[in-house]
């Protein structure tokens, strides 16, 4: 007995190692590239500094500014709620119609599947140049398609104020995301099990009947995480604003992100943002306890959607 | 399962082992990889200059014989044939001589990034075009050249164009401004001939053409193309045009104090051709490159453009008509001032070059890179303006000067004024560059921006006064009259 206890303990001793060899190396990845970054921020997020210079310890200050004296970061994160909210109205049913049309195994459905889902996998960088081109106020294809058909006399300029540039930068935030959560829905519902359908058909259920009372419930598991991904994805939009507009007209398209990436970066060489990894840092912190709260905020809310599956 | 066990842990051991190893290779390496892609690092570690740099500072000067290599860093695209040919003719004549081997390195957009990691790392390189003269001179970064002693006579000859701000921080010179970039508006000559118009003067000529440019086309030519996507739109086709009206720029250098009301006549002037629909559909977003192909492409009559743009008509955006490039128009033609012109970022000195004993090779290769020679090279090929104007232009033999160069290299027209203490100000919130992005796309309203700006820029310079940062005696310029003065 005390062999095999013995034999036991060695195997046990054996495996405790084997485990902790392999959890290492993705221990040192995280401390390095993400908990090490986290303090970076949050040390410097108390001081005054642009990358060259003696750092100043300035306690709360950078907080208190960008409570108290920086409208134009509250403006971008307004902006960014606004996008995220009118991204999410059309995105999640659009995504979910399309879904159920291609789940009917109709004739082209995996051309369209392909098709929709092709945006997802391009360079967001490349599709904010095309959409440029495409909106351009001088020569751009829409303008000119517009102009064609009647809808207006004189081109637009798309980029011009915010109503028009703000329009275009949820269209092309939703044609390169529709397509993803697309197939998270047809993923969920060729899960669904086809007797229900059959069931309810026997009960004298219609399609419209059909598609609230069995295929929402029976997706909304993967319903939740497509609204939070949805959400927290475009609220971290970086890349296409600064390509698409760079927070022009103004400043008025700014969103959170590339209003903390410009004064952590000072991208475009614009004069007046210089580097300020402090002011940076406070911000990214206060972004990220944001998001923290709209995040918990919407797991306690959606809580409903785990348990309809249950 | 027990043996199994044992290769398995045996495999994953090596393999970590390995990574380990790799990891270790890699950071060892890290440094001398990235010079090895500029080229500088490698060549150096056989050399006095870099082996002195490995041995932290403690080492005497290069022995006779012996090479010292100087690494060189800018992000001049545009003239780095010139600079490139030149310099291999320094390091086969007089570096070959001297025993100095000069490396020069051309960065891209990211250019002062990879400069600040570097410099503040201690790796820098030992000269470099610096934007940040007067805050790494604070950090001790770069040296001053007035106790150098073959630095001295560069540094009387330049003192006519130097000033606080631009070289010279705490009495002490640590650059000398060597070129100007000028500016001014260019017309397509086609255009304004089938148009019957005459080239402006005045902001309501301007405003004129623009309407008579747009209004015939049918809306396929455009009169005016300020392209705001160009990050120094503000500086060159706002602040320094606006100046050869009102006689000085947003920080008056009589007063010394901000007074951004001297543009609201600017901004109305710029209003009134969007109000007409005569500027260039798309320019709240237009970069300096659209506008250049669109203006090549025959679209646009009037642009703003830079003295480098005559090689950028030449190569990049060919224009297979006249142009002519003519000074921003004014408010009076009969009252009218010299453009203050662009002083470009110049090169600075490594502190680390003092510490390692070498300053004076580097003094020698300064020289030669602030010679005549140099100047009327890059002026021959049409790439750089000279600050010392005439004294260089009327050594340059060349022929086929382009003529839009020979006005662009005109410095009569042209005013080298002092610097504005922007650099050493905190400014919270927006800056002029956001402030006047604004104005132009009706998100604020231009009196209520420009009094704030006023009121927010005034208060920055009174904290920086108050603590020390900024000599406003500095930047009080008594010529300055005298210098603005157009004497056309």
């Amino acid at each position: 007995m005390s062999r095999i206890l013995k034999k036991s303990n060695k195997l046990h001793k054996g495996n405790k190692i084997q485990e902790i060899l392999m959890i290492t190396p993705m221990t040192i990845g995280f401390l390095m590239f993400s908990v090490y970054p986290i303090i970076w921020v949050l040390r410097w997020s108390f001081f005054k500094y642009n990358g060259y210079s003696e750092p100043v310890f300035i306690g709360l200050d950078n907080f208190v500014r960008a409570f108290t004296r920086d409208s134009a970061y509250w403006g971008s994160l307004k902006n960014t709620f606004l996008i995220a909210g009118l991204k999410m109205l059309i995105e999640i049913p659009l995504s979910l119609l399309l879904a159920v049309l291609l789940n009917n195994r109709i004739k082209g459905s995996s051309f369209f599947r392909v098709v929709f889902f092709l945006p997802s996998v391009f360079s967001i960088a490349v599709v904010g140049l095309i959409f440029s081109i495409l909106f351009s106020a001088y020569n751009g294809i829409i303008n000119a398609a517009l102009r064609e058909l009647g809808f207006i006399s004189r081109n637009i300029s798309w980029f011009s104020d915010k109503g028009h540039a703000m329009f275009v930068i949820i269209l092309v935030s939703l044609w390169t995301t529709f397509g993803l959560n697309m197939i998270y829905f047809l993923m969920g519902l060729q899960n669904t099990s086809k007797s229900l359908y059959e069931c309810s058909s026997i009960d004298g259920a219609n399609e419209i009947q059909q598609f609230f009372h069995i295929t929402v419930p029976m997706v909304a598991p993967i319903l939740q995480l497509v609204l939070m991904m949805s959400v927290l994805g475009t609220m971290k939009m970086t890349d296409l604003i600064l390509v698409l507009t760079n927070g022009a007209p103004g400043g008025s398209t700014e969103v959170v992100m590339t209003y903390i990436f410009k004064y952590f970066f000072s991208y475009g060489e614009s004069s007046s943002k210089e580097v300020q990894f402090g002011y940076a840092s406070a911000m990214a912190v206060i972004t990220a306890i944001i998001l923290g709260i709209v995040t918990l905020i919407y797991l306690k809310v959606s809580k409903k959607m785990q348990s309809i599956d249950e | 399962m027990r043996l199994t066990k044992s290769i398995g842990m045996l495999l994953l051991g090596i393999s970590m082992a390995a990574s380990l190893t790799a990891c270790k290779s890699t950071a060892g390496s890290a440094p001398g990889s990235a010079a090895d892609g500029n080229g500088a690092q490698t060549a150096g570690e056989t050399t006095a200059g870099n082996s002195a740099q490995r041995s932290g500072g403690t080492e005497t000067p290069a022995a006779p014989g012996e090479v010292t290599t100087i690494r060189m860093w800018s992000n001049d695209q545009h003239d780095q044939a010139v600079y490139d040919e030149k310099i291999k003719e320094f390091n086969e004549t007089i570096g070959k001589e001297k025993g100095i081997a000069v490396e020069y390195t051309v960065y891209g957009s990211d250019y002062y990034t990879t400069l600040d990691v570097a410099v503040t790392a201690g790796e820098g390189p030992d000269i470099f075009k610096s934007n940040k003269i007067g805050n790494y001179s604070k950090a001790g970064y770069i040296m001053p050249w007035d106790d150098v002693e073959g630095l001295k006579g560069l540094v009387e000859r330049f003192r006519p164009y130097n000033a606080p701000g631009y070289g010279i921080f705490g009495d002490k010179t640590y650059a000398i401004p060597f070129r100007v970039t000028n500016y001014g508006i260019a017309c397509n000559m086609n255009i304004f001939k089938e148009n019957g118009l005459t080239i402006p003067k005045t902001w309501d000529e301007m405003r004129e053409a623009a309407r008579v440019i747009t209004e015939n086309s049918g809306g396929s030519t455009y009169g005016y193309a300020l392209a705001m996507g160009y990050s120094s739109y503000d500086y060159f086709y706002v602040n320094l045009a606006n100046a050869a009206s009102v006689g000085d720029e947003y920080f008056n250098h009589t007063t010394g104090r901000y007074d951004f009301s001297s543009l609201r006549g600017f901004f109305g002037h710029l209003q009134e051709i969007i109000d007409d629909g005569s500027m260039f559909p798309g320019f709240e977003t237009m970069d300096g490159d659209t506008a250049r192909a669109q203006f090549s492409a025959g679209n646009i009559g009037m642009v703003g453009v830079l003295s480098s743009d005559v090689m950028t008509f030449k190569k990049q955006f060919p224009c297979d008509f006249e142009w002519e490039v003519i000074p921003y128009p004014v408010k009076d033609a009969g009252n009218r001032y010299k453009e203050p012109v662009g002083v470009s970022l110049s090169y600075v000195i490594n502190s680390d070059v003092k510490e390692k004993g070498y300053e004076d090779k580097v003094a020698e290769f300064m020289k030669f890179l602030y010679s005549d020679e140099l100047f009327v090279a890059t002026n021959e090929a049409q790439v750089d303006i000279s600050i010392l104007g005439d004294e260089i232009t009327s050594q340059s033999t060349a022929a086929d000067m382009d003529p839009n160069w020979l006005r662009f290299s005109d410095m009569d027209i042209y005013c080298i004024k002092y610097p504005n203490p922007d650099g050493d100000l905190s400014i919270e919130g927006d800056g002029f560059h956001d402030a006047y992005s604004k104005i132009l796309t009706g998100v604020a309203d231009v009196d209520a921006a420009l009094e704030d700006l006023t009121v927010r820029y005034n208060e920055a310079l009174d904290q920086a006064i108050s603590s020390g940062k900024v000599d406003i005696k500095d930047y009080i310029d008594p010529d300055l009259t005298v210098k603005m003065k157009w004497v056309k």
